[in-house]
């Protein structure tokens, strides 16, 4: 099932961990937010980037990162915290 | 019993046809019920299929269809219906007017709604004078208004936004939410919202007691029905007009006493609009979707903004783009920095200081906004800068080589 | 043995002091607009993460091998109840204040998810609260105060997060909202 990243644009303060943790789906812009490099603004997530788009959406200090189905884009998809 | 309404022709765009919403205006509730039938009261289902038959769509800007936003409502157990008249768009009168003096007609559509979806609580949102006044009046003179609650909007661009009116009538601020999860899945305390632009409703309070079919024999099939238009800018009178769907451009400027002057462009479809240049050709070109796409326009909430030849296009996009970028809510970064930064270099494009690469520092920028934000805001005014590049691209030229063609002397560049 | 416990119990004191520094120094610098230089944004939250789950054992290795240790008069209580136990009850009362706040801390941002953003950050302003806490704690009823090697140890820790605070502070992410002009006036023909 394809997987999009969502951003919450409220909750997001350009603290810039996501795109340390994914720098080949994101980037950031000129002021420090996290750009797709895909250029849809929620980048399909490849099988390959999957866990480093968890550990983005883990990391996000504002918890403004969702992983959201392509088929259900209303519903979230969890993502529990990993044993470190 | 009903005798002045229905229209025994098939009006074709570019006819006159009589108007439907500003037929009953300034009637009081015994008028308007006298002058239109009772209200009629109608199931979820044959609502829906109403609504759905009549091809009605969202007349706040968004054109979605009226039946499949009800439809989506249907399985809810509990509704709320809010009334959207905020109109932040400030070429737009129409929803006022609508309050002002045919509030009877939008009140008849929420309530037609709130009926059907089982929903008690209903808001009116909408600017504080005209609520405090016509619709408190009108819901005065009515025993089935009693439990519409009307909510004072501010005067703010984003705020008849959706989620920012479901946030307004929960008493904070009316800023928009991020959206999963859509009004109509949770909105006022979680609960599934419909709102509802008040034109939309007071269609629908017409369609429930004329038909779908009626409703057909104004317009095109593509943009049945009517609906109203804000026609401003250099047009002999500004105003607001009904005009059957797909009807063109033309006709718009017509209904409001033709050209005051030369004209250029029109703004087609408000500040998140597009503009459409002045010709023999785009002149006829229908307000429909399909024969607007290529200017980046829509009918959307009926504005249309009439630019004199007199006047520089890039002054006149420069200015919107300011004011949308002031606009921004505050909430999201790439609105709040991207839209500023963007409206500043086409200002320097419209005062002739711009560098010859403004036109990819422009392109650059705007992509970095598009679609980044909670709400439309930032496309809007992203798509709105981008037509403004394009319809009026002579006039980019001319400023890179240090003209314009609104300077009276060669050379200078006229604010 | 009781001896042993005692200055385990010391230590872990002192060493728990020296990493909660360090926490809170990357927990602000964490928070800065600019990253540390040479350390990325997401390693830095990483071993401030790391370091604080590492540091609430030391703690908790400290509380309990003074508990065992008849010499510090502690009881199960005085984890819990601050101003209440026999020796230092000040300086120790102090440390019992810490001690939740920092178990606050930890498993609020271990149940982050759950509780939502709101109330974790709420929580974890605390954070600002519990350094002093600590380090008064560490005076008050360190034995070793008078010793030079901890004076110096605790000046360390407080030119740490006070350079921590400094960068906090220069490196503010600024909002400022640009001022909003009034619509076009003669673009708006109506209004």
């Amino acid at each position: 099932m394809t997987q999009r990243l969502h951003v919450d644009w409220i909750r997001c303060r350009g603290r810039g961990i996501c795109y340390e943790l994914l720098p080949e789906l994101l980037e950031a812009d000129d002021w420090g937010y996290p750009l797709s490099r895909t250029g849809e603004p929620r980048p399909v997530v490849p099988a390959r980037l999957q866990e480093d788009a968890e550990d983005a959406v883990r990391e996000c200090p504002r918890m403004a990162l969702r992983l959201l189905d392509e088929q259900e884009p209303a519903r979230r998809r969890p993502v529990l915290p990993k044993r470190p | 019993m009903i005798t002045e309404l229905p229209e025994p022709a098939v009006h074709r765009p570019g006819s006159p046809c009589r108007p439907r919403l500003l037929a009953t205006l300034d009637a009081d509730y015994v008028e308007h019920t006298a002058r239109l039938g009772p209200l009629p009261v109608l199931g979820p289902r044959d609502l829906v299929d109403l609504a759905a038959s009549s091809g009605l769509t969202g007349r706040g800007g968004a054109a979605f269809p009226t039946g499949r936003k009800l439809a989506s409502l249907l399985t809810a157990r509990r509704t709320v219906v809010i009334g959207n008249a905020a109109e932040g768009e400030p070429a737009s009168s129409k929803d006022e007017l609508l309050l002002r003096r045919a509030p009877h007609l939008v009140l008849d559509g929420l309530l037609l709604a709130a009926q059907a979806l089982g929903g008690q609580e209903i808001y009116l949102y909408g600017p504080s004078a005209v609520l405090a006044s016509s619709v408190r009046r009108a819901v005065a003179e009515r025993e089935d208004a009693r439990f519409v609650r009307l909510v004072a909007a501010p005067d703010a661009f984003v705020s008849g936004q959706d989620t920012a009116v479901v946030q307004a009538v929960q008493g904070r601020p009316a800023l928009p939410r991020t959206n999963p999860p859509a009004t109509y899945v949770s909105g006022v305390r979680g609960l599934p919202t419909l709102v509802q632009n008040v034109e939309t409703a007071a269609h629908l309070a017409l369609i429930a007691r004329y038909g779908a079919y009626w409703f057909r024999q104004a317009g095109t099939d593509e943009e049945p029905g009517t609906r109203l238009h804000t026609v401003s800018g250099a047009v002999r009178h500004p105003g607001v007009y009904e005009l059957p769907g797909g009807a063109s451009l033309d006709d718009a400027v017509a209904a409001a006493g033709g050209p005051a002057e030369a004209l250029q462009a029109l703004l087609v479809g408000g500040y998140h609009g597009g503009w459409v240049p002045w010709d023999p050709i785009t002149r006829a070109l229908p307000l429909s979707r399909s024969a607007l796409r290529d200017y980046d326009a829509a009918p959307g909430a009926g504005v249309v903004i009439a630019l004199p030849a007199r006047r520089c296009g890039l002054r006149a996009g420069a200015d919107v783009a300011a004011y949308l970028a002031g606009q921004n809510a505050g909430q999201c970064g790439p609105c709040r920095y991207g839209l500023p930064s963007a409206a500043a270099v086409l200002e320097r494009l419209a005062e002739g200081r711009a560098g010859p690469r403004v036109r990819t520092e422009l392109d650059r920028l705007l992509r970095m906004v598009d679609g980044r934000g909670a709400c439309s805001h930032p496309s809007g005014t992203v798509r709105l800068i981008r037509s403004t590049l394009r319809t009026f691209h002579g006039e980019v030229d001319r400023h890179l080589a240090g003209h314009c063609s609104a300077a009276p002397v060669p050379g200078e560049v006229r604010r | 043995m009781t001896m042993t416990l005692w200055y385990l119990g010391r230590g872990f004191g002192v060493s728990a002091l020296v990493l909660l520094s360090m926490v809170v120094a990357l927990g602000m610098a964490v928070r800065a607009g600019r990253p540390l230089p040479g350390l990325s944004r997401s390693a830095q939250q990483t071993l401030h993460r790391v370091l604080s789950l590492t540091a609430v054992q030391v703690v908790l290795l400290h509380v309990l091998t003074l508990w065992a240790d008849p010499y510090a008069q502690l009881r199960a209580v005085d984890a819990v109840v601050p101003f209440a136990g026999r020796l230092h009850p000040i300086g120790l009362g102090l440390g019992t204040v810490a001690l939740e706040l920092v178990v606050a801390l930890v498993v609020s941002s271990l149940l982050r998810r759950r509780i939502g953003l709101r109330l974790w950050r709420a929580i974890h302003w605390l954070a600002y609260l519990f350094w002093p806490l600590s380090v008064l704690h560490a005076l008050g009823t360190g034995t070793d105060r008078g010793a030079p090697w901890f004076q110096w140890t605790v000046a360390a820790c407080g030119a740490l997060v006070g350079a921590a605070l400094t960068w906090r502070i220069a490196h503010r992410q600024d909002g400022t909202t640009p001022p909003r002009p009034a619509p076009p006036r003669e673009l708006a023909g109506l209004r």
